[in-house]
């Protein structure tokens, strides 16, 4: 291990569309999938995730660095996350999001989807079905029937509808 | 990314999808086959399975659909839900109870569910996870289900001619075959189900039986033969739009969905329910429901005296991560209601568990309870039966809570029948358990062991009820209820003054005891670690100074803390009426003044402790739900 030779290991992840990146065992550890390889022993060679492309993993990748720069102080941490994700568009985020559940990094996980969550809030229903490309499949009966189950929720509200 | 990406991705995750449910009754497992995409095969779609094995019936080697369709010969619905298609039937059709079939089907991914299904009763369910393409193109047919073409239709089925033709009265959205098992996914809706149920909904089980027509060939069919044999003209696939809309939600699998919209606040929860069908049956499952609650935080409930009928819902805000300074912002308002349920009478409100409020109604007698969802605005009446319990002077102690494994929510019910109106001698004490979703109450087989509760309901934490009660004249005890065994058991308190202004309540995640008796200062004990006697602490002390809000003449009264915020203040009751918030900074009380003080002077007719939920009551079988 790292700790004991004192030469960092370093493995290589190969994205779905062939880049090669070089990242630090100690970061990469962060996803319980890479782990596990790590752990199994098959991570000697390259390591292909098939299911990030370059520029999700890249993204993955600086924050697996970020962070485990960062020793056990969950407030940093937490401002790191923060910061890193602030910059981010929405379809940048699904595609984390989809990236950090398959390399199972929960803590990325989490901070993705709170914050997909906090780009939601507010939002018309309109916003939501253009950004994530849902097609109202309601009548217009069956959309005013579920409206009115919780018409409680659309009294005194202001969405932004173009953000 | 291109769609076939997200197709890999898509498929690596149908991996990882399991489904395990725990051997109950006669149900003896649900399992996943899992078969993994070949990526050789790139047009062929990706499916899990997902059956369960037979019920006990003297064999129990695991059937196959075809045959449990078969035998079951009650097939109730076929859903598709986000990639996933259900198909749910029970067996034993004199007992089916219409409603309760339809939660199952309305929430196909709460596995769980089954849980609560009585052994008179089977489910399976099917899912097959399949790609965003369908094979029939996708049209706008009218959705509504035409009866008068149904004999017909069946008719044609039966004959094993069927075709789209004769199908026509649904959409036909999609066909899979999956090892030796075809569904064909239609669209329909509750209503024309409903009407379908009553013509006989056991012909849709003689549909699907002569769906696999290739019963006990070797090699698997290519799916064109598989739609020869089924009459269906096979269609060519809708050309893939290299352009076409972000595929988010559809690829992401139904978990992620459920962790991100969980996240969002109430209102616009409710409100993503318009966005499509889909999220609709997402948002309304019981996992939804769940996982939304373990990321909440407890908000308040509470009505005024003057107005009692009409409750509100506060959040606290800066509980999530917000850091406000002022008192002002720990608060806003969520929603209001009215909750007389059509009764014009005063009610109390006795507790609230995971989003369902427990109220009772003091007229008439006996007393109507209810229990309500005021997110999703539903309410249970529970029947009354008190009535037929006693003949002399009794006393009715309540509570209400979710037993720990089972999840199952259960009302209690603690009795004690007197000699006379001295109210001294007990002659009988039972206790009855309400099951939510078994339309019963139940007599548990040992009464609590001591009389005189404290206060009428019970509060409900890690799965238990707990009251203060008398145990002799000079000395208290807490009477814990395990809603999962069903059995009492006894803790002792901690220290007190005098025993006439103790209460028992739950503060966070501990037991907590707030002692008011003494004139120079209230106590608050709390059991640090759950069940451990030893583990009570004196965590609050709080001076009376001159000023101090509680000043009365009548001396000590309840009190009791509601909750401590972040920057160590403490929302406390007092006379179970008002509302003061403790500095432990500065020593001294603040007026809370929800919504102005004048309200809050006045006086509470009711307040709790509440974490809104989406939890919806028709999750209850052999419940009467209705609206508010």
């Amino acid at each position: 291990m790292a700790a004991e030779t004192g030469t960092p290991t370093t493995l290589t992840l190969k994205s779905n569309d062939d880049e090669l990146f070089s990242v630090a065992e100690s970061a990469a550890i962060l996803s319980v999938t890479i782990r596990n390889m790590v752990e199994d022993g098959c991570a000697g060679g390259v390591i292909p995730l098939d299911n990030v492309d370059g520029k999700t993993l890249a993204s993955v990748i600086t924050y697996m660095n970020g962070i485990s720069a960062i020793p056990a102080d969950e407030e940093k941490k937490k401002s790191y996350r923060d910061k890193f994700l602030s910059d981010k568009d929405f379809e940048t985020l699904a595609d984390m999001v989809l990236a950090a559940n398959y390399l199972n990094m929960s803590c990325l996980m989490d901070a993705v989807s709170a914050k997909i969550a906090q780009v939601m809030e507010k939002k018309s229903v309109g916003w939501v079905r253009r950004k994530f490309g849902i097609e109202n499949d309601y009548t217009p009966e069956e959309e005013a029937a579920v409206k009115e189950e919780h018409k409680w929720t659309f009294e005194g509200v202001e969405t932004d509808d173009d953000n | 990314m291109s769609f076939r990406q997200r197709k890999r991705r898509m498929s690596k995750h149908a991996k990882s999808f399991r489904l395990e449910i725990e051997a109950r009754n006669q149900i003896r497992a649900l399992v996943v086959i899992h078969k993994p995409m070949k990526t050789s095969v790139k047009k062929r779609p990706t499916r899990i399975l997902v059956i369960s094995q037979r019920w006990a019936r003297g064999d129990s080697s695991p059937f196959s659909c075809a045959e449990s369709v078969h035998v079951a010969d009650r097939l109730i619905n076929v859903n598709s839900f986000n990639n996933l298609i259900l198909a749910t039937h029970f067996a034993h059709p004199e007992s089916i109870i219409y409603r309760s079939v339809k939660i199952f089907v309305e929430q196909p991914l709460l596995v769980r569910k089954l849980d609560i299904l009585t052994s008179d009763w089977i489910a399976y369910v099917i899912g097959i996870r399949y790609r965003a393409q369908r094979v029939q193109k996708k049209q706008a047919v009218d959705r509504t289900f035409n009866i008068a073409d149904a004999n017909a239709q069946f008719a044609a089925i039966e004959a094993r001619k069927f075709s789209v033709s004769t199908l026509g009265v649904f959409e036909i959205e999609s066909v899979f075959e999956c090892e030796n098992f075809v569904i064909v996914e239609f669209s329909t809706d509750n209503h024309s189900l409903d009407r379908f149920r009553e013509m006989g909904i056991g012909k849709l089980a003689n549909f699907l039986r002569i769906l696999p027509p290739f019963w006990g060939r070797r090699r698997k069919p290519h799916k064109g033969e598989l739609l020869r044999d089924l009459g269906f003209v096979p269609m060519r696939e809708p050309r893939r739009n290299p352009k076409s809309e972000p595929q988010f939600f559809r690829i992401i699998p139904p978990e992620i969905v459920i962790d991100i919209l969980s996240r969002l606040p109430i209102r616009t929860i409710a409100e993503c329910k318009c966005v499509c069908n889909s999220w609709r049956d997402l948002l309304q499952t019981a996992e939804f429901a769940h996982t939304h609650l373990s990321k909440s935080v407890a908000g308040l409930i509470f009505g005024f005296k003057w107005d009692f009928r009409n409750l509100k819902i506060l959040e606290f805000v800066d509980e999530l991560g917000l850091d406000f300074e002022s008192h002002d912002l720990h608060y806003s308002l969520l929603t209001k209601f009215n909750s007389s349920m059509g009764f014009n009478q005063r009610f109390e409100l006795l507790s609230s568990a995971n989003g369902l409020l427990f109220t009772r109604f003091l007229n008439p007698n006996p007393n109507p309870l209810f229990i309500c969802n005021p997110i999703t605005r539903e309410y249970i009446q529970i029947p009354s039966t008190e009535n037929s319990l006693y003949s002399n002077p009794a006393v009715i102690t309540y509570g209400f809570g979710v037993s720990r494994k089972t999840r199952q929510y259960k009302l209690v019910r603690v009795l004690h029948e007197y000699e006379d109106y001295s109210f001294e001698k007990i002659t009988n004490s039972v206790c009855h358990v309400y099951t939510l979703g078994a339309g019963i109450w139940r007599s548990v087989a040992y009464a609590p062991p001591f009389e005189n509760f404290k206060r009428i309901n019970g509060v409900f934490l890690n799965g238990n009820l707990h009251w203060l009660v008398d145990i002799t004249d000079a000395s208290l005890g807490i009477i814990c209820f395990d809603l999962e065994m069903e059995v009492f058991s006894t803790f002792s308190p901690p220290r007190y003054s005098e025993k006439y202004a103790v209460v028992l309540s739950a503060l966070g995640d501990c037991l907590c005891v707030c002692d008011n008796s003494s004139e120079d200062d209230v106590v608050i004990w709390l059991m640090k670690e759950y069940g451990d006697e030893k583990s009570w602490t004196k965590q609050f002390v709080i001076r009376k100074s001159a000023e101090f809000v509680t000043d009365s003449d009548s001396g000590p009264a309840t009190m009791y803390p509601v909750k401590v915020f972040k920057d160590g203040d403490i929302l406390m009751v007092w006379f179970d009426m008002y509302v003061f918030c403790y500095s432990n900074k500065t020593k001294t009380t603040i007026d809370f003044d929800m919504l102005g003080v004048y309200d809050g002077a006045l006086g509470f007719g009711a307040l709790l402790l509440h974490t809104p939920s989406f939890l919806s009551l028709r999750s209850f079988q052999l419940e009467n739900v209705g609206s508010f």
